[in-house]
């Protein structure tokens, strides 16, 4: 007992955790005879490190500063101080938003910036896990004094018919890493899951609507949520094929499937509402006391930080899946509830584990490599991470009118037109979809657009006009662009190669604009490796 | 020499397009020999116009508000009186008055009208014009086989098919398209200059991390500089066009959007869709609906008789449509709110009859009478006239089984 104590304070301490997965992820590459990719170096990591936790790439002296640091721990400080970062709160609370975002159409825009500060401050703050998901599932609003209620305000408010079902949905596919969707019209052909179970998770939000306070206008578009107990059970019609039995045969006309009502009913433990409870309240002891509660969370993050899930995809859990490494993700598990749902001492595990700080370097294993996590994997950069990054590369003021904006005077800015580009395949109540691979229109915006021209242009007033002034030794500038732009010095066959484009141009700014320009279209500048 | 360099890098990517586009088009070849669409052009009426100050007018009516009907060259048909050109066109359009939606709010409802399916928290569904893009798009075009005119963000893109199935958006009918150009102080010389560092770039970085992500961004830069270079860019150029005709077509830039998608229905691209925005008039309906009523009515008949003139009509389907109507019941603000339970849609050429109508609305335009149309079968029947399967299956990005539509049958009145 006391032993145990003890292992659990030293886990506590943070390298516990870490140990676990570095130790189960090695055994496997044993005994799959597989080998892993070298370690990343410090350029790699840092840069990896920024675009995960802060999304923008770091500036050259952060990058100058790092690789110079002698300290042995200096990745261990780092990840220390950008977990409790308000650049962290910002970018990890944007990827929360994104998630638990339904409809953001119309009204419900006024509420969802609430929620995302919200958002925010529980980042910041290192909500526990649990608390947090009992916070949006037990909302009450309104927004303005609890906008936590934002998630479901939202979920509710738009598409009023299928409100809970589209907040159950939800709920299960972030909380629970489950799409349980299919089993609202039939039983779920790959899975356990019956028509009735959905039902019966839907029933918990089933007398939530969602109301606007007051009577137009702006101010007082503010959701909350109203119970409103007569609005009885979900009922739905039971697919046929489920309907086989042989209690039809009754006289006359086959009657259709009979209507079903069902009451809330927490699918895995069969869980109900207790007395003096409401249903949201249960529905949310349930969910936070279910071990894949836990399962899901690690699973999640793990994914978000590795590029792919012990189970893939993160959403994939069903009965017949089986995680890649079964008995790390229980570890892991274990050690997240017992740390009482410490979301920052997770992502700190994962960040300084082996895995996690591997090369993406290593040509033609990247189908094998990506089940068992032999290699970083090269994956496009969100829109905002492209976006901010491109700015802090270049130095671009954005705030500087768009003279191709579009609407009012001045038109919509740079950031705007951004968005408005790199979204453009994903309509407003849609979720959102990463992009994976560009389209003409965003190939030509690098090419040839605004942005990119001006902001590597070495006219006066811009940033590179400002480096060709302070530095006149040409590899000196290369690098300085090279940090600029892929966090990394160059190599030498790099360096020389485009020092014999620079020679052969006369040392003229344009040979400088053009390398800059291209290092910007790059696809290692693009891309998160 | 650089010219040959430069063009020989972007064409790595040029083969696996080509491939990857095949077998699709050659499973598309039955439904495809049916087909009497070769093209389609949207126009869509953002924000939803009333179905009563449009194309189902209620003379007599409370609801009907201050517009007359009036006939037109269709026996039997009457619509509103400020689109007389599109009622001399009559003979060549139909119009659907029944169609009907279960979505009330603007993006969900223009998300089932561009997919044929109801927004689910799970799943995002490609618009129709990527599918009719990924089915019958010419592979290896240079103009993108998906275009939209004034419309953003709005249109469904192409969620887990390929992007090359993104809808290419203009936004100003008769500029140049946005970045197509190259930037300031950049000639054709220097550009392959820049090409060719990022090629250098390229291949260092494919060379220490492989080429799978690569590859993608190479067919997308392919494609840019083939669409920068092609001669084919001059369907952008209206000032091509005869200046009577860009009159008919209304000065506005609805009417010169319709007028472009002309020209890139010659060319061959697919699908264009077309916006028209101001519809969502809660107050001041009809004072604030009179100027779209007087940019719409030039276009869609111009359009629709330039194609016919043309001989392009019978092969290009032409759709007019919003996200919903607008509610009988005229309020407080002298305005219409939203009102999808039934609306009218109007649909000619690509194999479609003209002069008809399909179902009706109720005295004061509240209910179905007869004859509902969903858009599932809204979206069959176009499905049907380009020749697609709409039963056919694809896989999404989690692998999971997704039909082109689940459900509808096509409106066998217009066809």
């Amino acid at each position: 007992m006391r032993t145990l104590i003890v292992l659990a304070a030293a886990g506590l301490l943070g390298g516990g955790a870490t140990d676990v997965i570095d130790r189960r992820i090695s055994e496997r590459w044993e005994s799959e005879r597989l080998r892993p990719a070298p370690a990343a170096d410090d350029y790699e990591y840092f840069r990896r490190l920024s675009l995960d936790l802060r999304g923008v790439i770091p500036t050259p002296d952060e990058i100058r500063a790092f690789a110079a640091d002698p300290d042995p721990a200096k990745r261990e400080k780092t990840v220390d101080a950008w977990l409790r970062s308000d650049a962290f709160a910002a970018w990890w609370s944007r990827r929360w938003a994104d998630d638990l975002t339904l409809y953001p159409t119309g009204k419900v825009q006024v509420v969802h910036g609430l929620f995302r500060d919200w958002l925010r401050d529980a980042v910041r703050s290192n909500m526990p896990y649990d608390r947090f998901a009992k916070r949006l599932l037990t909302a009450k609003g309104p927004s303005d004094l609890d906008p936590a209620v934002g998630f479901l305000a939202a979920g509710l408010f738009n598409s009023k018919e299928d409100g809970s079902k589209d907040i159950v949905e939800r709920t299960a596919r972030v909380f629970l890493g489950m799409q349980i969707r299919c089993a609202e019209c039939h039983d779920h052909p790959f899975d356990d899951w019956t028509q009735q179970d959905f039902m019966g998770m839907a029933a918990f939000f089933w007398q939530a609507r969602s109301e606007v306070r007051g009577g137009g206008g702006t101010e007082s578009q503010i959701g909350m949520i109203v119970d409103d107990a007569t609005r009885g059970e979900p009922g739905f019609a039971a697919a046929e094929k489920a309907v086989k039995k042989p209690e039809e045969p009754k006289a006359g006309k086959t009657p259709g499937p009979a209507k079903q009502s069902v009451g809330p009913r927490y699918k895995s433990t069969g869980g109900g509402v207790g007395e003096n409870e409401s249903r949201r309240a249960a529905f949310a002891r349930l969910l936070t006391a279910d071990r894949q509660f836990a399962r899901a969370a690690v699973n999640r993050h793990w994914g978000l930080l590795i590029g792919r899930g012990l189970l893939h995809p993160l959403d994939g859990f069903s009965a017949g899946r089986k995680p890649s490494h079964p008995e790390l993700l229980e570890e892991l598990s274990d050690e997240f509830i017992r740390t009482g749902y410490d979301v920052r001492k997770l992502l700190r595990s994962i960040l300084l584990s082996k895995p996690y700080q591997l090369s993406s370097r290593r040509p033609g294993a990247e189908e094998s490599a990506a089940r068992l996590f032999t290699q970083a994997p090269v994956a496009p950069l969100l829109p905002e991470q492209l976006f901010e990054s491109v700015v802090r590369a270049t130095g671009f003021d954005e705030s500087k009118p768009n003279p191709k904006g579009k609407g009012g005077p001045g038109g919509d800015s740079f950031r705007e037109a951004f968005f408005r580009e790199f979204k453009a395949s994903v309509a407003a109540n849609e979720p959102p979809v990463p992009v994976t691979d560009p389209t003409i229109s965003q190939a030509l915006y690098f090419l040839n657009g605004e942005l990119v021209a001006r902001g590597t242009s070495a006219a006066a007033e811009f940033r590179l006009a400002r480096l060709l002034e302070r530095e006149k030794d040409g590899a000196k500038r290369l690098e300085e662009l090279f940090l600029m732009t892929l966090s990394r010095p160059p190599k030498s066959r790099e360096t020389e190669a485009l020092l014999a484009r620079v020679r052969k141009a006369g040392d003229s700014p344009r040979i400088y604009e053009d390398i800059f320009w291209a290092l910007l279209n790059s696809t290692e500048f693009v891309t998160r490796h | 020499m650089c010219e040959l360099d430069r063009r020989s890098f972007l064409r790595i990517g040029l083969g696996a397009t080509a491939a990857a586009s095949l077998s699709p088009a050659l499973m598309a070849q039955d439904a495809a020999a049916r087909a009497k669409a070769k093209a389609v052009i949207v126009l869509f009426m953002e924000g939803g116009p009333s179905h009563i100050d449009t194309f189902d007018p209620k003379p007599g009516q409370d609801t009907n508000g201050p517009f007359k009907a009036i006939d037109t060259a269709a026996k039997g048909i009457q619509i509103c009186e400020h689109l007389p050109r599109i009622a001399a066109e009559m003979n060549s359009l139909s119009i659907i008055r029944s169609l009907t939606s279960k979505e009330g709010d603007h993006g969900r409802g223009q998300y089932v009208l561009h997919t044929g399916h109801v927004p689910e928290a799970a799943t995002s569904h490609p618009g129709i014009g990527a599918y009719v893009s990924r089915e019958t798009g010419t592979p290896g075009s240079a103009l993108p086989n998906f275009i939209t005119i004034q419309l953003r963000g709005r249109v469904p893109g192409p969620a887990f098919l390929a992007n090359d199935h993104a809808p290419y958006p203009v936004e100003r009918p008769g500029d140049p398209i946005s970045n197509i150009r190259y930037a300031t102080g950049v000639d054709v010389l220097r550009f392959n200059e820049r090409m060719h560092v990022l090629e250098d770039l390229e291949t260092s970085f494919a060379g220490e991390h492989g080429a799978g992500f690569i590859q993608k961004r190479r067919e997308a830069y392919h494609k840019a500089d083939e669409l920068m270079h092609t001669p084919q860019l001059r369907a952008f150029d209206l000032k091509e066009e005869d200046e009577k005709l860009r009159d008919s077509y209304g000065r506005t830039p609805f009417g010169q959007g319709c007028l472009l998608a002309r020209r890139l229905v010659e060319r061959g691209v697919k699908f264009v869709e077309v916006g028209l925005g101001g519809w969502d008039t809660h107050g001041d309906n009809f004072n604030k609906i009179r100027g779209n009523l007087d940019a719409l009515d030039p276009a869609f008949a111009t359009l629709v008789r330039d194609l016919r003139e043309r001989n392009l009509l019978k092969e290009t389907l032409v759709v007019w449509m919003g996200e919903f109507g607008r509610t009988p019941r005229i309020n407080g603000q002298n305005g219409r709110d939203h009102w999808p339970k039934v609306f009218s849609m109007v649909m000619g050429g690509g194999g479609i009859e003209g002069g008809r109508l399909v179902g009706s609305s109720d005295a004061g335009g509240f209910e179905i009478k007869d004859r509902p149309v969903t858009v599932e079968d809204y979206a069959s029947t176009l499905y049907h006239c380009v020749g697609i399967d709409a039963k056919k299956q694809t896989v999404n990005e989690f692998g999971r089984p997704i039909r082109i539509l689940n459900g509808g049958a096509p409106v066998r009145e217009l066809l």
